[in-house]
C-alpha cells in the first residue's frame, strides 16, 4: 500500500514537474507552402483597392500550457505588396505610398496578450505590440486567434512521419494611412483614409 | 429647256472609310470588353485565384497572368473609335466663288 502510494506521488510529482519546464515552442512563419499573406483592403473609387502581401517571416514563441505568455514578430516584405493591376502596382510600392525601397519591412512585433480565452487548442486574444509601416512605429491592439495543431506540420507536408507542430495566427484590424505618412489628408474623398489589414499565417516548428 | 442637273454633295471616300472604321473599332473594343466579362472595375492584369489550404483551413489567393479590361479600356477604345467616326463629318466651309 505503501509502495503504491509514494509511485503515485512519484508521477504526479514527475508529472506537474514536466508541465512546469514545458518549454515555449517556437514557430517559423517562413511558410514552405507560401500560403501565408496579410490583405488589405482599402475603399476607392469605382471600387477597392485590395490586394496581399505574401513576403511573410518571422518567429512566435508560443507555450501551449501557457498561451497567455506568446511573444515574436511578425515581417513583411513591402515590395511583396500586390494589386492586380500593375500600374496601381507600381504607385503602391512608390514612395508617396509605401515606400518599398525606402522601407523594405512592415512588422509586427507582439510585446504582450490580454483578455485571453483558450479553448481545447484554440486561444483568443488581444495582441499588443508595435506596429511599423514606412519608418512609423505605434503601438496597436490587434484581436488574435491562435490556434495550435500539435503533429500537424508532417502531415501538412505529406510526412505524417516527420511530427511537428503547427500554429495557425488570424486578426483583421484598421489603421489610418496618415498615422503611417501614407498621403495623409490627401484624395481622402476617392481613396479611404482607413486601410483593413487581415492576416492568416502559419507557422512551423519541425520536430527537432 | 433642259433640267440643269442636281449635283449632290459628294463624300470623299477616305471619310466613308475612316467614318467605318471608327465604327467598327467601337464596336470591336465593346464586344472584346462584353466578352471578357464585363468588369466594370479597373483594368486588371493579372486575376486572383481563391485557394484554401486543407490542413490549416487558411483561405488565401494566388495570381494568374490574365489581361481582364476594365470600364477605362472600354471608355477610352470606344471613345477613340466613334471620335473617328465623328471627325469624318466635321467639314470645310467652301467660299462662295465670286
Amino acid at each position: 500500500m505503501k509502495t503504491h502510494l509514494r509511485l503515485a506521488l512519484t508521477t504526479l510529482l514527475l508529472t506537474s514537474s514536466t508541465a512546469l519546464i514545458a518549454a515555449p515552442i517556437n514557430f517559423d512563419f517562413k511558410d514552405p507552402k507560401g500560403v501565408n499573406a496579410v490583405q488589405f483592403h482599402l475603399d476607392s473609387l469605382l471600387e477597392p483597392i485590395a490586394g496581399n502581401a505574401n513576403g511573410i517571416t518571422g518567429t512566435v514563441s508560443y507555450d501551449p500550457e501557457v498561451p497567455a505568455t506568446t511573444t515574436g514578430a511578425i515581417t513583411v516584405a513591402s515590395s511583396s505588396l500586390k494589386v492586380t493591376n500593375d500600374t496601381m502596382n507600381e504607385h503602391l510600392l512608390s514612395a508617396g505610398w509605401i515606400d518599398a525601397a525606402g522601407h523594405p519591412e512592415i512588422t509586427f512585433s507582439i510585446k504582450t496578450l490580454a483578455n485571453v480565452s483558450t479553448d481545447g487548442n484554440t486561444t483568443k486574444a488581444d495582441a499588443t505590440g508595435d506596429f511599423s509601416l514606412k519608418g512609423v512605429t505605434k503601438k496597436i491592439t490587434v484581436p488574435v486567434t491562435i490556434t495550435y495543431l500539435p503533429g500537424a506540420y508532417g502531415k501538412r507536408l505529406g510526412k505524417p512521419e516527420l511530427g511537428g507542430d503547427l500554429l495557425v495566427v488570424r486578426g483583421k484590424f484598421t489603421i489610418l494611412r496618415a498615422d503611417y505618412g501614407i498621403k495623409p489628408g490627401q484624395n481622402e474623398d476617392k481613396v479611404s483614409p482607413e486601410i483593413e489589414l487581415s492576416l492568416a499565417l502559419v507557422g512551423s516548428a519541425p520536430q527537432s | 429647256m433642259p433640267d440643269s442637273p442636281v449635283t449632290e454633295p459628294t463624300i470623299a471616300a477616305w471619310r466613308i472609310l475612316l467614318r467605318g472604321l471608327g465604327v467598327i473599332f467601337a464596336l470591336g473594343i465593346f464586344s472584346f470588353w462584353y466578352a471578357a466579362g464585363q468588369n466594370t472595375g479597373w483594368t486588371k492584369d493579372r486575376i486572383e485565384i481563391q485557394q484554401k489550404d486543407e490542413i490549416t483551413g487558411i483561405d488565401y489567393i494566388t495570381y494568374k497572368d490574365h489581361f481582364l479590361p476594365g470600364i477605362e479600356f472600354l471608355v477610352a477604345g470606344t471613345g477613340l473609335g466613334l471620335g473617328l467616326s465623328l471627325v469624318t463629318f466635321i467639314r470645310r466651309k467652301t467660299k462662295p466663288s465670286s
